[in-house]
Parts: structure tokens; sequence; C-alpha cells
């Protein structure tokens, strides 16, 4: 099962204006997975939000629906 | 958004009613009921984002891991109201107080003005708890109205996000002997409830 890191790509592909240079890499952990996004330098700024408000959704929302599948996620995004 | 309500006594007549006024085929429109008693009746046309916007929620519970049942109706000629009815995640996705559902709605909101522009408005709920707060807070801020003018006191509401700030407003400023002030800024923002006495 999957689903979280599609979720999140699925996200992130709607924000950013190159879906094309998304990666998203997951490393799983035994109680926290890490999701590393990359997305294109321009889209940097949409993803994060003004004052990361964008980036703060982004993470409650995954927390909650990981949370209930018990587990915990990290979301880091970088250049 | 081009929408009638109609009032009947059975959804059929309902229908028909309002096919007559937007001068539409049933394969034109859709409908949804918002009173059991009376039956009332929205019957909306359809527009060319409907099916874009219900392929991309479905993609999106299918994901979430929960069977989402949407549905879609005109609020007013700009706003959208998006109602997901989903078991299971539907606690996890509200949020205590609302929150989640609050940062759901700035998401779905930014995506959706990316793909369809900034002309149309949405409003995104889990199983109508949006609807049933707005009632809530609604009721509740008409009854501290009455209070107030009764009593002769002013009294402060409970801290309310922006939207629902506008429903209340909205609502309050329509009622006489009382007027609404505002306390605080931001997210420590109040409403007061002001009697108007001599």
């Amino acid at each position: 099962m999957n689903s979280t890191r599609d979720l999140l790509e699925q996200l992130v592909k709607s924000i950013v204006d190159k879906p094309e240079n998304v990666e998203i890499k997951e490393i799983p952990g035994e109680k926290v997975v890490i999701y590393e996004v990359k997305v294109d330098r321009e889209d940097l700024g949409k993803i994060i939000g003004k004052q990361g408000r964008t980036a703060k959704a982004i993470r409650t929302i995954l927390a909650a629906i990981s949370l209930k599948r018990g587990k915990k996620v990290v979301v880091e995004i970088i250049e | 958004m081009e929408f009638v309500d109609e009032e009947a006594t059975t959804v059929e007549k309902a229908v028909k009613n309002a096919l007559a006024k937007l001068n539409a085929n049933i394969g034109d429109v859709r409908y949804v009921v918002l009173k059991r008693e009376p039956i009332i009746v929205r019957v909306y046309k359809k527009f060319k984002e409907l099916e874009d916007i219900e392929e991309f929620l479905n993609e999106f519970f299918q994901k979430i891991g929960t069977d989402g049942k949407i549905t879609i109706y005109p609020e007013s000629k700009s706003t959208l109201y998006i109602n997901i009815k989903t078991k299971g995640m539907d606690k996890v996705l509200i949020g205590k107080n609302g929150k989640t559902l609050e940062e759901l709605n700035y998401l779905l909101k930014l995506i959706f003005k990316r793909k369809f522009g900034a002309k149309l408005r949405f409003i995104f709920d889990i199983n109508g708890y949006k609807k049933k707060r707005e009632e809530y807070l609604v009721n509740k801020a008409i009854a501290t109205a009455k209070l107030a003018i009764e009593n002769k006191l002013e009294y402060t509401l409970d801290p309310l996000n922006n939207y629902e700030r506008r429903i209340v407003i909205s609502k309050l400023s329509k009622m006489e002997g009382i007027r609404i002030e505002r306390v605080g800024r931001g997210k420590n923002m109040r409403l007061v409830v002001v009697p108007n006495v001599k």
C-alpha cells in the first residue's frame, strides 16, 4: 500500500507549474516515514506558500491520514 | 451558475417545474433535495468544470483510502458547495474543531483556483460538518442577540474563523435592536453583540 505517496504526488503536482519535475522519495522507517519532495526551483515558492501556509496544509492533511494508518510522516521539501 | 429552488409535493414535480423555468431538459441539469418537509429542490444547469471537479476528487479520495460520495451544488451564483460523504476517514479529515477540514479547504481551493481560475469559489465539506456547525453558530448567535436585548448587556461570541464570522455577521445584521462590533485582530478577533439601548 503506497497511497500516501500517491496522494502527496497528486497534491504537489496540482500545485506546481512544472509537474514533470516533481520527484518524491520515500524513506521508510519503523514508525516514521519520511517523504522528500523535490520540485523545480521556480516552484519552490508555490509549494511552500506565503509564510509556509501551503506546506503546512499538506503536512497537516498527510499527518492526519497517516496517523489513522498507524504511521507518522515527515514531509521535507527540498530544491 | 444558473439554478432555481422549487417547492412541490414531490421531488419529480419540483424538478419538472424547475426545468420549465430554466428552459432546460432533464439531461442538462442536476438537482439536490435541500429540504424534505416541505420538499425543496435546487436544480442547476450542468457546467463544464463539473466533471473535472468530480474526477479530481474521486481520485483524491481513492488515494486517501475511502470511498467518498460527492455532492455538488451551487450555493450562490459563483460559489459551489461540495460535500463528501465518507465513512472511516471522516473524523480524521475534519480534525479537532474542524482544523484539518480548514487545511483541506485551503489546499483544494488553491488547486481548483489553478485549474479553473478565480471565477468559481468553493466550499468543501465532509459529512456536512460545516453546514451543521454553521447552523449551530447562527442559532447560538441569535440566542445571544436576544439575550443582549433582554438584559441590555453586551455579549462576546466565541472565536470564529473568517468564513464562520462572515455567516454570523450576515445573519445578525438583519436583526433589529442590536449591532455587531469587532474586537481584536486576526486570529484573536471576536464579535460582540451590543444592544441598541438609549
